[in-house]
């Protein structure tokens, strides 16, 4: 979608499986829409919007945006399904990042007012969790050597650019800094990060824990969180 | 500039949603159920999907398929887990379907994209 936006749901109504595919448009955004009772949801934070389901919501999870490379280091047993279904035939080409899209007058009549914080259609990292959210524009963190160590929800958040997929990840850490080792990114606990993969002093793996994610353009993120933060090179705050 | 501007998205946004509101139902839209906030005057609310959700029923080890130049390293994809297992989705496909789901390790799972 022009937003960008990948999230992982859970498509359980009271425990009965619903079907869901893409019907509508409301902030720019697409609405998902679900065979089983015709309710229009957002598909970002999976709350029921408008239907007879109204004010639902589905579980949430995140999915990363990675290559293969970067995914079977994680885990060989990674499997993949293909549509052989594609807007465009071509295989690779450029990334997401390297795209400038512009959002088109029939995206922009869904919206009311857009928050003028950032450029429409900039990309960069959205978190969120029980009671705040915030943006990590690209940007912002290259100009930042591609590592940030911020805190969010109370704990030390980790914010990096994952070199395989020239995407941006957040884990949580103990650390306090990060520098790059070639395209391994060195934490000052001890850890290394390894095309993705995060391992302890010792070499062995250590499980990422991660906040609820989308690598999203900026309209997006903030219409579906109106008082979002915008995270702000430490030089600037 | 922005004025005129404005007009017109409201004029087209009026006028399409005259035409589609009542296919999808919702001629006494006023009374379905919706949360606070929800304008669904700026809504474009199809009685019909462009885009055919993925329906997930089968998969390959990702390694096999990168072997058989399904995808190549640095393709773009999208991984979910669900009870410790991962499965991936080829971005450019997801950019077709918009919503993929299916079931691994015994639970439902869905993306959205």
């Amino acid at each position: 979608m022009v937003c960008n936006t990948g999230v992982g749901l859970t498509p359980l109504v009271d425990g009965q499986v619903h079907h869901f595919q893409a019907r509508g448009l409301y902030n720019g955004l697409f609405l998902m829409w679900d065979e089983e009772s015709g309710t229009y949801w957002n598909h970002i934070t999976g709350e029921a919007l408008y239907g007879p389901l109204a004010g639902t919501r589905l579980e949430l999870a995140n999915v990363l945006h990675t290559t293969p490379a970067q995914s079977l280091a994680e885990d060989e047993q990674t499997r993949i399904a293909v549509s052989g279904q594609s807007p465009r035939r071509r295989r690779g080409g450029r990334s997401w990042v390297d795209r400038v899209p512009v959002l088109r007058g029939m995206f922009r009549s869904t919206i009311d007012e857009e928050d003028d914080r950032r450029p429409t259609m900039d990309i960069g990292l959205g978190i969120w969790g029980d009671s705040v959210a915030r943006y990590y524009a690209l940007d912002i963190v290259v100009e930042n050597d591609a590592v940030v160590i911020d805190s969010f929800a109370g704990r030390r958040l980790l914010v990096f650019v994952e070199p395989s997929a020239n995407v941006l990840w957040a884990q949580y850490t103990s650390a306090d800094s990060a520098w790059w080792e070639g395209k391994d990114l060195r934490l000052s606990n001890g850890e290394l990060i390894h095309q993705g993969v995060t391992y302890d002093n010792e070499g062995e793996r250590v499980p990422a824990e991660r906040p609820l994610q989308v690598f999203t353009r900026w309209y997006g993120f903030a219409l579906t969180f109106p008082h979002t933060e915008v995270f702000q090179a430490p030089e600037n705050r | 500039m922005n004025l005129a501007y404005n007009v017109f998205r409201s004029v087209v946004a009026t006028l399409f949603l005259t035409a589609l509101l009542p296919r999808v139902g919702y001629a006494q839209a006023d009374s379905v159920p919706r949360v606070p906030g929800f304008d669904v005057n700026r809504a474009m609310l199809r009685d019909r999907s462009r885009f055919t959700p993925f329906v997930v029923e089968e998969s390959q080890l990702l390694s096999e398929a990168l072997g058989q130049g399904v995808v190549d390293d640095d393709t773009p994809i999208l991984v979910v887990e669900r009870g410790g297992e991962r499965l991936a989705l080829i971005t450019r496909e997801m950019t077709f379907h918009h919503v993929a789901q299916g079931e691994m390790a015994g639970e439902p799972w869905m993306v959205s994209f």
